[in-house]
C-alpha cells in the first residue's frame, strides 16, 4: 500500500498525473472553506460526498497534490485488498500476487487511482466491505458484520451509483445468513440491517442535508454527471470520439474490477449454494427489464456488471473456478494493456501540470476571465468539461455551486439570456471530452453561435459569451 | 431433650446423610452451630427448618424483629457479642432466676451452659431463626460499627468524598460561571446562546470521535476470552479460594426466591461461599420474607443498622466487616450471574498483572422482551458492557464499574477504603479511584443477568441516580486535577472527563437541543437559524446525522453480537430513549444540588418474568 501510494506520488510530482477529477474536488473545498462566505455545505449537497470531505485535509493545507495522494492511497488499499480477497477464496499465493501485480502496474489503474480519487475510493470501499464479508465468512466473528456495513455505507456515499450496487449485493445477504450460524426471519432482517443500515443512514443525511440546504431534498438526484455518462452508452455512433473513448475506459476499468472482486467472491458464497444462480440469473433479468421499459438507465460500467453476472449465474451452479477461468482472466488483463495505453496517450496531462505549478483550478480562471469583462454583479454559466455545470456569481466568485439555492438549472439551460449574463464554454476537443449538459443544450453553437449572446473573446480553449443587451 | 440436632434431623429423614456430613463440616470450618451451617449453607429452607423445630418441640419460631425491648436486659446482663454471636443466641426476658433466651437450635446445650455459667440464672430456650437473631444482633451491637465504616473515606482523605457535593472552590467557579452567563443573555443574548451553543455542539463532536473510538477498540476484543473454557476446565475445586458475596437488599421481598435460585446456580464450592445479604434495619417486608422462605439459600443475613446515609455503598461497607473471601463481589438482588462466573474471576485474577484489582462482568436484562422500555434498555446495556467497557479497557482508560458484578481482591479493595458512602454511583467512583492509585479494572467474559426496568418512574428513578453519581464522581474527582492528571495520565484523564464529566452533559444538552431541532423543523423557528452562525451549523448537522446515526448503529450491533436479533430495529427508537435520559439528568442536576446523598430506590421484582422460569424455560 505505501510503495503504491509513494508511486502516485512520484507520478504526480515527475509526471504531472493529477486527475481532473481529484482536482476538481479539491478545488471544491478550498473554495468551500476559503471563499466568502465560506460555504462548507458546498462539500457533498450534490456530489457524493465521499471524495469531497476526503479532500478536506489537503484543501486546508492548500496541497494541490493531495487528491493525487488520495487516490494512489486508496489504489494501495483498493490491491492489498485485493490480495487478501484472493488469497481467501483459496486462490494461490502466487496467483493472488500476480494478479495483484498485473493490477497494480496496468494502465487502467494507474490512470483511475491517479485520476479519480473520488472513483478510487469507491473501489477501497468496495474491496474492504467484500474482505469483511469474507472474513466474517472464515471467522464468524459478527463485527466483521458491522465494518462490512459500514465499507458499503462508505461506499453508498462516494458514487452516485452506489445505490444501485447495494441493490445489486443484497441478493447475497441470505447467503452469508445461511452461511453464519444464523436462523429465523429476525436474524435475516437483523443482517440485512447491519449491512444496509450505514448505507440508509448515509443516504438518508444526504436527503437531509440537501433539503436544509437547497429547499429539495432530492436535488442531488439531478446531478449532472448523471446525464455525462449516457451519451457514450446512449450515442455510440456520436462523432464525438473521446467522449465515447472516456466512457469506454470506464468500462474497461469497472469490467476488471468486478472481475477480479467477483471471481474470488462467487466460490466463497456461491459453490456452498446452487440456488445463487437462480437469484443472479433473476436479478441480472430484472435489470435488463428495468432499463427495457427506462426504469433505470445503465451506464457503462453497469453494462459490464451486467455481463459479469450473466456469465457467473452461467457458470455457476456451485463450481470453483477452474484454471482456464484464471487464464482466461489473466488474458484479458494482458489484452487490456496496450489498448489502454493508446487511450491513456489521448488524454492530456498538460493543465494538470500547469496546475500543479501553482495556478489555481481551471474552474476559478475561467469564472474570473469572464467576470473581468463584465461591468457590474452578474451571474456566469460555466461548463468546466468535467460534467458538471456552475454558476459562478461575480463579483462574489467564490459561490461556484451546483445548483446553489433559488437558480433553476433547467430553465436557465432552456433560455440562458434570461438566468445568466455569461457563458463559459470549453472547445468540444479540450479536456477529456466530458462535456456537461452547458455543451449539450448547444451542440451547435460553433457554428450557429448562442441566441441572445455575442462571442466576446476566446482565451486558449476558453470561449467566452456575454449576453446582449439586458435580459428578455 | 438428649439427643442433638443431627440425631433428630436423621432420624426423620429432614436430610440425607450425604448433605448433613458436608453441613458438618462447614460448621466446623466456619466454628458455626450445625443449625447455622445448614440454613445459611443452603441445605435447609428455613421455612422448613422452623415447622420441623416446631413439630419437634412445639416450640414456634418467635419474631424478633422490631424488639428491641430486649437490650436493657443485654446491658444488665454483659454477655459478650461474639460468643452470642456464635452461638446464635439472645437473652429476651428475665423472670425470677429463669432468662428466657432465643435460640436457633433448641436442641444445642451449649448456649445454655454458657449463659448459665455466666449469669448464674436457669435459662428457658425459645426458638427464633437466624434472621431474627442476627436483626437484634446488629441491631444493638452494629451501630458503632457502621458509623465507623460510614466516615471510613471521609476520615482518611476528605476531598474524596462525596460527604461535600461541591467544595467552596467549585460553588464559586459555579457562581461565576452563571453569573457571566446571565450577564452575557442580558447583554448580548443571541450571541452568548450561540456561544454556548457551539461550545456545546464542539463537546458533542468530541464525544462523538471518543464514542467512536471505543466502539472500534471494543469490537477487536470481540473474540478475545479473559479465560478460556480450556483454563476454565483446568481449574482444580481444591485450589478455589474462599469467595465473598454481598447482596444489598432494601425492599425486594418479592424477589427473595430469586436471589436462592441465583446464588444456588453458582458452579462454587459452597463450603468457600461466604455469601452476605444486607438487609435494612427498617426492612420488615423482605427480612419476613427471608424467614419464609421455603427454598434452601445460601447466605448470612446481616442487618444495617440504621443509619444516615441510607445508601447501598453504605451496607456494603457493613457488610464487609464481616467477609472472609480472597475475593469479594456484589450482586443486586435481582442478579443471576452465570454459573462459572465466580470460578472464572479466580483464573482471571491468577492470569492477570498484579495491578488489575478488579473485574468487572458484563450485565445483561432477562427480561429484556417485557416492553418497549426494556428493550430499549437491554439495547443500551449491550452496547455498555460488550463495546464501551471493553473498549476503555483496551484503551486503558479508567473504568466506570457497573453496579455489579464487579469482582475485587479483597486486599486492595480495603486499601482503597472501601466504597464511598455519600456517592450514589460507588462503583463508578471506585473504579475512578482505583485507577488514580495506578490500579486496573479488568474486564471478565461473563455475564449477569438482572431485571431491566419496565417501569417509566421506575427507570427515571435508577437512571437520575446514576446521572448524578456521574456528577458527583466528577465533582469529586476533579477537585485536584493536577494530581488526578499525574495520576492518571494523559489519556485516562481525557476518558475520565469525557466519559464521566461528559455523560450528564451530554444528557443535558439533548432535550435543548432536541427542542430547538423539532422547533425549527416543524414550526420554522427563524431565530434558531441565528443562534447556529457558520461553523456552528455545520458542526451542529454533523453531530445531529453522525451522532444519531453512530448511535444508533453501535447499539445495533451489540444486541447483534448477543444474538438478540429481534432488538435490533429497536434501536431506530434510540433518539427518544435519549430524550428520557435528559429528564432523568435534569432530575439529577436538581438532586446534586438539594438531595445530593439521596438513594432514589430502584424497584425490582416488578417484571412478570422470573429468571428461574425463564432458565426453566430455556432449559
Amino acid at each position: 500500500m505505501a510503495i503504491y501510494s509513494s508511486f502516485g506520488l512520484l507520478l504526480a510530482y515527475g509526471y504531472g498525473f493529477l486527475g481532473r477529477e481529484g482536482l476538481f474536488l479539491y478545488a471544491k473545498a478550498r473554495l468551500a472553506l476559503y471563499g466568502e462566505p465560506a460555504r462548507l455545505e458546498n462539500l457533498g449537497l450534490v456530489y457524493p460526498p465521499t471524495g469531497l470531505l476526503l479532500n478536506l485535509p489537503g484543501a486546508i493545507l492548500g496541497w494541490p497534490v493531495a487528491p493525487v495522494f488520495l487516490s494512489a492511497l486508496a489504489g494501495g488499499i483498493t490491491l492489498t485488498a485485493l490480495v487478501y480477497l484472493w488469497r481467501h477464496a483459496q486462490v494461490g499465493r502466487a496467483s493472488a500476487v500476480l494478479v495483484a501485480i498485473v493490477m497494480a502496474l496496468h494502465p487502467l489503474s494507474l490512470q483511475a487511482f491517479g485520476t479519480g480519487s473520488s472513483t478510487a475510493w469507491a473501489a477501497a470501499w468496495l474491496l474492504l466491505a467484500l474482505l469483511s464479508l469474507t472474513k466474517l465468512l472464515e471467522r464468524r466473528i459478527s463485527y466483521y458484520l458491522m465494518f462490512c456495513g459500514l465499507a458499503m455505507g462508505a461506499y453508498t456515499l462516494s458514487r452516485f451509483d452506489g445505490v444501485l450496487i447495494l441493490l445489486l449485493f443484497a441478493p447475497f445477504v441470505p447467503f452469508v445468513f445461511r452461511e453464519y450460524s444464523f436462523s429465523g426471519r429476525w436474524a435475516l432482517l437483523a443482517v440485512y440491517l447491519m449491512l444496509l443500515s450505514p448505507a440508509l443512514f448515509g443516504l438518508a443525511g444526504w436527503v437531509f442535508l440537501n433539503w436544509v440546504f437547497l429547499g429539495d431534498g432530492w436535488a442531488f438526484l439531478r446531478d449532472p454527471q448523471l446525464y455525462v455518462r449516457i451519451p457514450g452508452v446512449l450515442e455510440p455512433g456520436s462523432t464525438d470520439l473521446l467522449v465515447v473513448r472516456s466512457s469506454l475506459l470506464d468500462a474497461m476499468w469497472t469490467g476488471i474490477t468486478w472481475t477480479a472482486i467477483g471471481v474470488p467472491l462467487f466460490p466463497l458464497v456461491v459453490a456452498r449454494s446452487g440456488r445463487l444462480s437462480g437469484l443472479l440469473l433473476a436479478s441480472w433479468l430484472g435489470y435488463w427489464i428495468l432499463a427495457y421499459f427506462g426504469a433505470i438507465r445503465p451506464a457503462a460500467e453497469d453494462l459490464v456488471l451486467l455481463l459479469l453476472l450473466g456469465s457467473a449465474a452461467a457458470f455457476l451452479p456451485g463450481r470453483r473456478p477452474n484454471r482456464l477461468w484464471y487464464g482466461s482472466l489473466m488474458i484479458a488483463l494482458v489484452l487490456t494493456i496496450p489498448g489502454s495505453l493508446h487511450l491513456l496517450q489521448r488524454y492530456g496531462t498538460a493543465e494538470a501540470r500547469e496546475l500543479w505549478s501553482g495556478s489555481p483550478p481551471p474552474i476559478w480562471e475561467q469564472a474570473r476571465a469572464a467576470a473581468e469583462r463584465l461591468s457590474k454583479a452578474q451571474t456566469i454559466l460555466l461548463d468546466d468539461t468535467e460534467g458538471f455545470p456552475i454558476v459562478a456569481c461575480f463579483p462574489d466568485l467564490s459561490r461556484l455551486l451546483l445548483p446553489y439555492r433559488g437558480y433553476r438549472f433547467a430553465e436557465a439551460l432552456a433560455a440562458p439570456e434570461r438566468h445568466a449574463e455569461a457563458l463559459v464554454l470549453p472547445d468540444p476537443g479540450y479536456g477529456n471530452g466530458r462535456l456537461d449538459r452547458l455543451h449539450r443544450s448547444f451542440p451547435d453553437w460553433q457554428l450557429e453561435g448562442i441566441a441572445g449572446f455575442h462571442l466576446e473573446e476566446r482565451i486558449g480553449p476558453w470561449y467566452i459569451f456575454l449576453r446582449k443587451g439586458e435580459a428578455p | 431433650m438428649k439427643s442433638t440436632l443431627r440425631d433428630r434431623i436423621l432420624d426423620c429423614g429432614l436430610l440425607e446423610a450425604q448433605s448433613l456430613r458436608e453441613a458438618e463440616v462447614l460448621a466446623q470450618q466456619r466454628q458455626w452451630p450445625l443449625a447455622r451451617a445448614l440454613l445459611q449453607g443452603g441445605f435447609i429452607a428455613r421455612s422448613t427448618y422452623a415447622a420441623w423445630i416446631g413439630e419437634q418441640t412445639g416450640l414456634e419460631a418467635l419474631a424478633l424483629i422490631g424488639r428491641t425491648d430486649a437490650f436493657a436486659l443485654l446491658e444488665q446482663l454483659a454477655l459478650p457479642r461474639y460468643e452470642l454471636e456464635r452461638l446464635q443466641c439472645w437473652p429476651l426476658r428475665r423472670e425470677g432466676t429463669e432468662l428466657e433466651v432465643a435460640v436457633l437450635d433448641p436442641f444445642d446445650p451449649e448456649p445454655a451452659r454458657w449463659i448459665e455459667a455466666l449469669t448464674g440464672l436457669r435459662v428457658r430456650y425459645r426458638f427464633a431463626l437466624d434472621v431474627d437473631l442476627a436483626w437484634v444482633h446488629h441491631t444493638y451491637f452494629g451501630r458503632d460499627l457502621a458509623a465507623d465504616t460510614v466516615h471510613l473515606l471521609f476520615l482518611e482523605d476528605p476531598l474524596r468524598s462525596a460527604i461535600q457535593p461541591f467544595t467552596p472552590a467549585q460553588l464559586l467557579g459555579i457562581a461565576l460561571l452563571l453569573t457571566a452567563l446571565l450577564a452575557g443573555l442580558y447583554g448580548y443574548g443571541t450571541q452568548t446562546l450561540a456561544a454556548l451553543l457551539l461550545a456545546l455542539n464542539g463537546f458533542y463532536l468530541l464525544n462523538i470521535l471518543f464514542k467512536a473510538s471505543l466502539t472500534l477498540a471494543g469490537a477487536r476484543r470481540e473474540l478475545h476470552q479473559t479465560v478460556s473454557e480450556e483454563e476454565l476446565a483446568a481449574v482444580r475445586q481444591e485450589e478455589l479460594p474462599e469467595y465473598s458475596i454481598l447482596i444489598p437488599v432494601y425492599r425486594e421481598a418479592a424477589i427473595v426466591r430469586e436471589i436462592a435460585f441465583g446464588l444456588g446456580r453458582l458452579d462454587y464450592p459452597r463450603d468457600r461461599l461466604d455469601v452476605k445479604l444486607l438487609l435494612e434495619q427498617d426492612d420488615r417486608e423482605t427480612l419476613e420474607a427471608i424467614r419464609e422462605l421455603d427454598v434452601p439459600a445460601i447466605f448470612e443475613p446481616l442487618i444495617i443498622p440504621d443509619l444516615p446515609p441510607k445508601t447501598k455503598p453504605k451496607a456494603c461497607n457493613y457488610g464487609l466487616l464481616f467477609c472472609r473471601g480472597q475475593y469479594i463481589t456484589i450482586y443486586d438482588a435481582e442478579d443471576i450471574p452465570e454459573p462459572d462466573q465466580l470460578k472464572k474471576v479466580v483464573v482471571a485474577f491468577r492470569k492477570s498483572p498484579n495491578e488489575v484489582i478488579v473485574l468487572q462482568a458484563a450485565l445483561n436484562y432477562y427480561n429484556a422482551e417485557e416492553n418497549l422500555l426494556t428493550r430499549l434498555f437491554t439495547l443500551e446495556y449491550s452496547y455498555w458492557f460488550d463495546y464501551m467497557l471493553p473498549g476503555l479497557d483496551a484503551l486503558r482508560m479508567p473504568i466506570p464499574l457497573g453496579g455489579t458484578s464487579n469482582h475485587f481482591r479483597m486486599d486492595k479493595l480495603l486499601e482503597l477504603h472501601a466504597w464511598d458512602p455519600f456517592n450514589v454511583t460507588e462503583d463508578a467512583d471506585l473504579g475512578i479511584r482505583a485507577a488514580a492509585r495506578g490500579y486496573r479494572v479488568g474486564i471478565v467474559n461473563s455475564t449477569t443477568y438482572e431485571e431491566a426496568n419496565k417501569s417509566l418512574g421506575n427507570w427515571i428513578r435508577q437512571r437520575s441516580r446514576w446521572i448524578k453519581g456521574y456528577m458527583q464522581t466528577f465533582l469529586v474527582h476533579i477537585r485536584r486535577p493536577i494530581q488526578l492528571w499525574r495520576s492518571l495520565g494523559g489519556r485516562a484523564m481525557i476518558g475520565f472527563i469525557l466519559f464521566i464529566g461528559g455523560s450528564p452533559l451530554a444528557f443535558l444538552g439533548h432535550l435543548p437541543l432536541s427542542v430547538l431541532f423539532a422547533g425549527w423543523l416543524l414550526f420554522r423557528w427563524s431565530w434558531v437559524e441565528a443562534l447556529f452562525p457558520g461553523w456552528a451549523l455545520y458542526v451542529a448537522l454533523f453531530n445531529f446525522l453522525v451522532g444519531n446515526a453512530l448511535m444508533i448503529y453501535v447499539n445495533m450491533v451489540a444486541v447483534f453480537r448477543r444474538g438478540l436479533y429481534h432488538l435490533l430495529p429497536y434501536a431506530f427508537l434510540n433518539p427518544l430513549y435519549w430524550l428520557l435520559h435528559s429528564v432523568a439528568a435534569y432530575k439529577a442536576l436538581w438532586q446534586l444540588f438539594f438531595k445530593p446523598s439521596y438513594w432514589e430506590k430502584t424497584r425490582h421484582g416488578l417484571s412478570q418474568i422470573r429468571p428461574s422460569e425463564m432458565l426453566a424455560r430455556a432449559a
